[in-house]
């Protein structure tokens, strides 16, 4: 097996630039740093917020005392949304970032390791590709009811492999560089070498990489929420949509299931303009 | 690459083609009856195959008789067994079958047929029905049995004469795995029913009546149970394609009536017990166990974790669908904050600063598990907890973690939902038992007298008033604490009248499927 | 890859057999690291009378828990080699035969979605690439995007409520009809119109990922000479769409195909539980619930052996493609 050749169909390209690009730099920079604010702000106080308290107002449509309705046990749905979205915020952000870190780690081996680790690395990474991801998930989740930590693992446990090929390609395409050829010459050790030469040049890569982690992790918290598989006395949003099911043929549904569901679609609309245009990785895998 | 999508729809095209063979072109002199139940496939409907649940048992119980049979009061009237009687202190019990019992098979039923199932039943576990009690079963003749018990028990027509199916010597005599004996023959019983097709993956039952059964042939040439979402099987019977829907959603009550159907609401006859883990010291003052029962303001868990579907639960043992219930009930646990803290106080609690309450020795949180099932009452008696100045911990679990915690002992509350229906001599085995889904209370000598002397005393009114004495300390002791009662919807067209016995159907089971959904009027 | 075809196929096909043999041992030990005990856990109800020590560890070992985790490993491929995936206590039934006919109804879902998405993701993502910067072009873009940030259980009960509750032209759930009809042909279209509100949002999952697919691809393929020059001669319509983008896109959809397969298990699930339809999903989700050891490990292997086998069949079909083309 020929080693050195960047797995085709995987490379991406740095993220394009989409409808935001005709902005003033400016403008687009304030619009972001000010939106990143309040989700710093919304996530900090609002992570392990208790589900709100119940009460006898049980499925009440939205109205003026809860502007949101309530749920069957009289929880408010805009007091459960608030404490629920800072949850799943970082429930997202915390997995992909241990999705990336597992996948530098075995995109670093599959690329500087011995012949023998690199081709067992991509052959683990192979075959866990083919493996449906979800049973396992379901499996681990239905025995654990994780919280927020095992959740956080699980999720990277279950994902990093999706990405090690990607890394692994620019990781390779950076070794090439004649800068870090030197680099090596003078005899550093690997981690400086990979903190200091490696991976700041395919940063832009990696942050396209999580993004999308990001999505993922999401959508799959939101996933086992739904099916009853997280820790009940953690609130995410697929727990509260999972509060719509039993009404499904009343118009209960629609404030039950509608308020997590929209914020959950938001919050992925948002990641993936964070990302770019969506079409700029798909593109790319085309031209392979 | 198409060759194995098209055999998989050829197998689709088979199976979907077989079931409706030659029983289903046959003109239907009436239309089925239907139970669309929402909880789904409960298994082969044979004694040893069928899930192990209450409705498994019932829908079995169609296929199979009984020897005594409990008729819509609850009172025990003449199964396969025309008559029972019972000498020697109670150790004796001469039975009379019904010369004209038949197996669906054709072959006439005998009295080594039920010789035959006490001595199966002793072999091969059968989960709901215990043998123990019988030390022989002798057949005198074709159609008359004597069994002979090795201590008197109260319970003995109740439990296993109107509860053990009969089994077919012919088909199960060399069976050395019923449970996974899982053909239709392993179906056939007794009773007004046979089963004709099983489709498993939809959870669809066809049974047909049987024309020779003893009773007469029952009201309905078919009847067809299947699995159906809850909100398709209110739909279903709101739109005339379903008969009966056992477990209706309570918020479908409304729009079912107002489509001109019937619902029946009875008393689950499941009241929803917070269980104390009694090896924790924290917990075993009795004073902390009331003063936690004082704590909780059981109306509210009622409306606002069933929506109203529910009524507090009886204080003592034994709850409304009871015949052991004393009239008036006896007085509980009132809602009492004060009392509460009054209580607790006693028992060497303070509270911080924060106005939580804690105690030397122990952590300022209780852990309540509960399974899935008991979420939203969970949430609700946390909250009412957490306003007291009480921490609690909840744990909603999946079945297997719940087990675990509960089995070793990981826990110090939690709520558990099971019969108080059926014979008495189950008390014990849940309170004093040491079984982890139920209370493990270590219970004192009276206590456990009490449990002995009622299951012994075979005068009714005797057995009564043991009854209510144990009631009187279960209240006073409070091994676990009664909260709700919740109330069970069956959904039904007029075409059929469902009635709950008294205690429930056989061994105790809080649904009103009784057999007399068949039987013409007068024929039992 | 640079090496040749047969050690490809090899490959290809060692790479499934190791994968198969960890969906194997995983299935094996997960639920025996599981909580709980899977004997008393068989006691579902509370009637029940408990077990005496003796029935107890019969239970056991009919249960292939009896012996060490490595006796027990061996017993259990050996049984599982000889086709034996062990008996689900719960049905009362062998597992086969929960399984198979669970399967039946999941592939049917999944074959009916397939034609679905496979013509409405390329088609729009086609219109959206040829037109990138025109309202069409940038509306489906804007659309399909929303359309993929909803999670498949709230398609499935937006579809439900519009077009089951709202306007009840489909039913709520299930597979068929209460009562099935005699007439074969009429029984059929039965369970069609069971089937067509799930597979509707089994396809809507995939054709949002079909659209980005075909769109990204579009775009790439306009600035390819064959197209730009057909375009410049005036060809446009359906024979563009059709002739030219189409049958280049062919290949590269074809090769996602394979990773569909896989994805749309998750898809599956939720649909299956949001409309009660009696697949393999559901069941696999009552097994976790009701703790149905036997049952969850047999559905699992069978699922995954399944989605390898049609995902190295799709994989061939795409390479062979990709040569032709």
């Amino acid at each position: 097996m020929v080693c050195s050749v960047p797995a085709p169909g995987r490379q991406r390209n740095s993220p394009k630039r989409g409808p935001a690009g005709r902005r003033p730099a400016l403008r687009r920079l304030l619009g972001r740093g000010l939106g990143l604010a309040i989700a710093v702000v919304l996530l900090v106080s609002g992570i392990g917020l208790p589900p709100p308290a119940t009460g006898p107002d049980i499925l009440m449509a939205p109205g003026f005392a809860h502007p949101l309705g309530t749920n069957d046990i009289g929880q408010d749905v805009l007091a459960g949304l608030l404490a629920a979205t800072p949850n799943s915020i970082a429930i997202a952000f915390l997995a992909a970032a241990a999705t990336l870190a597992l996948a530098i780690l075995g995109g670093l081996a599959a690329a500087c390791g011995g012949r023998i680790v690199q081709a067992l690395v991509l052959r683990l990474v192979d075959i866990l590709q083919i493996l449906p991801s979800i049973l396992i998930l379901l499996v681990v989740a239905a025995s654990l009811e994780p919280g927020l930590v095992t959740l956080v693992l699980l999720l990277a446990l279950t994902n990093w492999h999706d990405d090690v090929r990607v890394v692994r390609a620019l990781i390779l395409r950076e070794l090439t560089r004649e800068s870090l050829q030197q680099a090596r010459l003078v005899g550093y050790g690997w981690f400086y070498l990979s903190v200091r030469h490696l991976l700041p040049p395919i940063a832009p890569e990696l942050r396209a990489l999580a993004l999308e982690s990001v999505r993922r992790a999401a959508l799959k918290t939101a996933g086992l929420g739904f099916l009853g598989l997280v820790d009940p006395q953690l609130p995410t949003w697929g727990g509260m949509m999972q509060d719509a099911l039993g009404h499904l043929t009343t118009p209960a549904w629609a404030w039950l299931m509608l308020p997590p569901a929209v914020t959950l679609a938001l919050f992925l609309l948002t990641i993936q303009r964070l990302s770019g245009d969506p079409s700029g990785r798909t593109a790319a895998e085309a031209e392979a | 690459m198409f060759k194995p999508l098209a055999g998989i729809l050829l197998t689709l095209a088979a199976s979907l083609a077989l079931p409706a063979g030659p029983s289903a072109l046959r003109a239907e002199p009436e239309a089925p009856l239907v139970i669309a139940d929402p909880r789904g496939d409960r298994g082969l409907l044979a004694p040893f195959a069928h899930r192990r649940d209450g409705m498994g048992y019932i829908y079995t119980g169609f296929l199979f008789d009984t020897l005594v049979e409990k008729d819509e009061t609850g009172a025990f009237v003449p199964g396969l067994a025309l008559h029972w009687q019972a000498s020697g202190a109670g150790l004796v019990y001469d039975i009379d079958l019904d010369p004209s019992a038949r197996w669906q098979d054709g072959q006439p039923l005998t009295a080594q047929d039920v010789a035959f199932t006490v001595d199966y039943l002793r072999r091969h576990r059968h989960g709901f029905v215990s043998v123990e009690a019988i030390g022989e079963a002798v057949t005198l003749d074709e159609a008359r049995l004597r069994l002979t018990l090795t201590r008197p028990d109260a319970g003995f027509v109740g439990e296993v004469l109107a509860g053990m199916p009969v089994l077919p010597a012919h088909v199960y005599r060399d069976i050395e795995d019923p449970q996974r004996f899982a053909s239709l023959e392993a179906a056939t019983g007794s009773g007004p029913y046979r089963l004709a097709t099983f489709d498993k993956a939809q959870g669809r039952y066809r049974l047909e009546a049987v024309a020779g059964h003893r009773a007469g042939p029952p009201r309905f040439s078919t009847v067809v149970i299947t699995r159906l979402a809850p909100e398709a099987a209110a739909l279903a019977l709101i739109r005339g394609e379903a008969d009966i829907v056992p477990n209706l959603m309570p918020a479908k009550a409304a729009e079912v009536t107002a489509a001109g159907k019937l619902v029946i609401e009875t008393s689950s006859g499941h009241p929803v017990r917070l269980l104390f883990n009694h090896r924790n010291p924290v917990l075993a003052p009795l004073a902390v166990r009331r003063a936690l029962a004082h704590a909780l303001d059981r109306q509210a868990l009622a409306d606002i974790a069933y929506q109203g579907h529910a009524q507090v639960a009886e204080a003592g043992y034994f709850q409304k669908g009871s015949r052991w219930l004393r009239d008036g009930g006896l007085p509980g646990y009132a809602f009492d904050p004060q009392q509460a803290e009054r209580l607790l106080t006693e028992a060497g609690w303070t509270r911080d600063a924060a106005g939580n309450w804690q105690t030397e020795g122990a952590p300022d949180t209780l852990r309540l598990v509960v399974g899935e099932d008991m979420r939203r009452l969970a949430v609700t008696l946390a909250d009412q907890f957490a306003r007291f100045g009480l921490k609690v911990a909840l744990s909603v679990l999946e079945q297997g973690a719940l087990q675990d915690r509960l089995a070793s002992d990981e826990f110090d509350l939690a709520l558990a939902s099971t019969s108080t229906l059926g014979d008495p001599n189950g008390i014990g085995r849940r309170i004093v038992g040491d079984d982890w889904r139920h209370d493990r209370f270590p219970g004192d000598q009276d206590l456990r007298d009490l449990l002995r002397r009622q299951s012994e005393a075979l005068d009714a009114d005797e057995r009564q008033r043991i009854l209510w004495q144990f009631e009187d300390l279960y209240l006073a002791q409070l091994p676990s604490l009664m909260l709700v009662d919740p109330v069970w919807m069956t959904g039904h067209s007029p075409r059929v009248v469902p009635v709950m016995p008294a205690d429930g159907v056989a061994i105790g089971i809080p649904s009103p499927l009784h057999r007399s959904l068949f039987y013409r009027p007068g024929a039992l | 890859m640079a090496a040749g075809f047969p050690s490809r196929a090899g490959r290809m096909v060692l790479d499934r057999a190791l994968a198969l043999l960890l969906v194997v041992a995983l299935g094996f030990l997960l639920p025996r690291f599981m909580p709980g005990d899977p004997v008393e856990l068989q006691r579902a109800s509370d009637l029940d009378l408990g077990l005496a020590a003796a029935q107890r560890e019969t239970l056991r070992q009919e249960m292939g828990l009896g012996g060490s985790l490595g006796e027990q490993f061996l017993t259990y491929c050996a049984a599982l080699l000889s086709g034996d995936l062990g008996f689900s206590v719960a049905h009362a039934a062998p597992v086969s035969q929960v399984v198979a006919g669970a399967l039946a109804w999941t592939s049917l879902l999944v074959l009916l979605a397939f034609p679905i998405y496979l013509l409405i993701g390329p088609w729009l993502g086609i219109e959206s690439g040829l037109a990138p910067e025109r309202p069409l072009g940038r509306g489906l873009l804007v659309g399909l995007s929303a359309l993929g940030s909803v999670p498949p259980y709230a398609v499935s009960i937006l579809l439900l409520w519009l077009l089951a509750v709202a306007v009840p032209l489909f039913p709520l759930g299930g597979a068929e009809a209460l009562l099935p009809p005699a007439d074969p042909l009429v029984r059929i279209a039965g369970v069609l119109h069971h089937a067509a509100l799930p597979a509707l949002a089994l396809a809507t999952h995939e054709i949002v990922r079909f659209f980005f697919l075909s769109r990204g691809a579009t775009l790439a393929l306009s600035l390819r000479p064959f197209v730009i020059n057909a375009r410049a001669r005036g060809i446009a319509g359906w024979r563009l769409r059709v002739t030219y983008l189409a049958r280049s896109l062919a290949p590269v959809l074809a090769g996602r195909l394979g990773d569909t397969l896989a994805g749309q298990f998750s898809v599956v699930l939720f649909v299956e539980i949001v409309f009660s339809y009696p697949g393999i999903g559901l069941v696999i989700h009552e097994a976790i619930r009701a703790r149905d050891l036997a049952l969850l490990q047999g559905a699992v292997i069978c699922l995954a052996a399944a989605i390898l086998v049609l995902n190295a069949l799709l994989d061939g079909l795409a390479g062979r493609l990709a040569r032709r083309g």
